[in-house]
């Protein structure tokens, strides 16, 4: 078991570090310019020179990612929410919220920033966008797909329509709306750096995205892959953040939590 | 209580169905008109080929459903909804709360004090014998005992009224025969009506008093058989010629109507 373990976590780090070497040797060998692919070394180097810059940058994208995120979570949850109550106000509201979701982020953007006078709240409001949909379309589908059985047994002992939201849809929900989590903590950083990217130099300026426009125009080539992996690395992060909190919310009773027993 | 329920004995019988009838939204008649009277304290099971309507009328006398046509009355003691018990087919727990806490559900659906309801969420789980597990989730628990937790369930509320809809049929035959006899230990106990719904005419000549034949859709009640035997009954009454005689008699009876058992 522990064998299978090791090979599971060794087995991604190998094919990194096998990239990595391939890469390196044959940047070197084929005499490849640094502005066009930089060695790996040289992408490290940066990285450790910047670092200042880069995280402070990192730090930015991130506040609004996870800002964004935040509000696509109450806003969907909300969302959802009244959307189960009112079969209505579903009617009504979701075409709306499925043309959110299918009208590009860089399309939108450009009228966000020059509507909202703060361009940091700019930048989040894009964010959250995009995070958005994923969190009401999971959400609602959760709150909706309760057993019929226990549907019945709550009428049957004269459940409120209180107590069979709270008791019975919202945790019937729960792997529903972590699996959106899981989407949008993704979607969020993605509409973080696009949305960035839109606004360039009339945003916060500061940003990741930001970092690797200026870096671009430059023909830093490096900073622009330092800059890259972090936000790789970021998404990551995020999402396993997402991960990590369903499996806390789930592994005690949902099948979803327990394969890794 | 018990002597409104002597009160009640007195006058008419538990439950009391005149010309009953269903037909679905998609216009199937699913019961053609269905007459029954279940005395006090009896043990009545309701046999027919599967899609008849057993399950459906059923879930009149429950409240789940409302006939299309006919008059139903319940003359059981405290008139309130926690006067009736369904098991359904399924245990239909909820997978997040532990066993406990599933059984407790009904009280704490109406509201009954914390420790009160504690008090006999532990005394249901002791009559079918699960108290060590009162911790455990459902998952956990084999088919069987997933199904005592839902006994347990049912009884919290000392029901004077109980409806199973073949709440043993997906079990294995072992564990279906002692949870046979587990409810009629429950019943000698506590004195409950019993309408029972299940496809085993073997399981329905163990427990009853009466076992009702219905008709192919649109159900209606065709024949009965009353089943002489003296309760406290055992394994030895499953072994007897009577028994034999008596499967053989109600197996006849399922023919007549065009079910081939």
């Amino acid at each position: 078991m522990t064998t299978r373990n090791a090979i599971r976590w060794m087995a991604p780090v190998v094919v990194f570090a096998t990239a990595l070497v391939l890469w390196e040797v044959l940047v070197s060998s084929l005499d490849v310019p640094v502005y066009i692919v930089p060695p790996p070394s040289r992408i490290g180097a940066t990285l450790v020179k910047d670092w200042s810059l880069l995280v402070a940058a990192l730090g930015v994208t991130l506040r609004i990612a996870f800002t964004a995120l935040a509000v696509a979570v109450v806003l969907g949850t909300v969302i959802s929410f009244l959307f189960v109550q009112s079969r209505t106000l579903e009617a009504s509201l979701l075409p709306y919220v499925i043309l959110l979701q299918v009208t590009p982020v860089v399309a939108i953007a450009p009228l966000v920033i020059i509507w909202v006078d703060d361009p940091g709240t700019a930048l989040v409001i894009c964010a959250t966008i995009v995070a958005l949909f994923p969190m009401i379309s999971n959400t609602t589908i959760g709150l909706k797909s309760v057993d019929p059985g226990l549907v019945d047994l709550f009428r049957l002992y004269g459940a409120s329509r209180w107590q069979m939201l709270w008791r019975l849809r919202a945790p019937s929900a729960l792997p529903y709306f972590f699996a959106g989590l899981k989407v949008a903590a993704g979607l969020a950083l993605i509409g973080a750096v696009v949305a960035e990217f839109v606004a360039g130099t009339g945003g916060t300026a500061s940003g990741l995205a930001y970092q690797i426009l200026q870096a671009g125009l430059q023909l830093n080539i490096p900073r622009m892959f330092a800059a890259l992996l972090l936000i790789a690395l970021a998404g990551v992060a995020m999402f396993g953040l997402a991960s990590g909190l369903s499996w806390i919310a789930l592994r005690r009773w949902h099948s979803s939590g327990s394969e890794r027993r | 209580m018990p002597s409104s329920d002597a009160n009640l004995q007195n006058l008419a019988p538990a439950v009391v169905l005149r010309r009953i009838e269903h037909t679905y939204r998609s216009g199937t008649r699913a019961l053609a008109p269905v007459d029954l009277d279940l005395e006090h304290g009896e043990l009545v099971s309701i046999i027919g080929p599967s899609g008849c309507g057993k399950s459906t009328l059923l879930r009149i006398v429950a409240g789940l459903e409302q006939a299309s046509g006919g008059r139903i009355e319940r003359h059981i003691a405290s008139g309130g909804r926690e006067a009736t018990a369904f098991v359904f087919q399924q245990p239909t727990l909820l997978p997040w709360c532990t066993v406990e806490a599933n059984v407790r559900l009904p009280l704490d659906l109406s509201e009954v004090l914390r420790a009160d309801a504690d008090r006999r969420a532990s005394d249901a789980l002791g009559l079918v014998g699960l108290q060590e597990f009162a911790g455990a989730l459902p998952h956990e628990l084999s088919g069987g005992m997933q199904m005592r937790t839902s006994i347990a369930r049912a009884l919290v509320t000392t029901p004077s009224l109980l409806l199973m809809d073949e709440p043993f049929g997906a079990l294995d035959e072992l564990t279906r025969s002692r949870l046979d006899r587990e409810l009629l230990a429950l019943r000698a106990a506590r004195g409950f009506t019993v309408l029972f719904v299940t496809h085993s005419l073997q399981e329905a000549v163990f427990l009853s008093d009466r076992v009702l034949v219905m008709t192919p859709r649109p159900g209606h009640i065709s024949a009965e058989l009353r089943v002489d035997e003296q309760y406290p009954r055992d394994d030895a009454f499953r072994l007897s010629p009577r028994f034999a005689e008596l499967c053989m008699q109600l197996s006849g009876m399922l023919i007549a109507v065009g079910a081939t058992p």
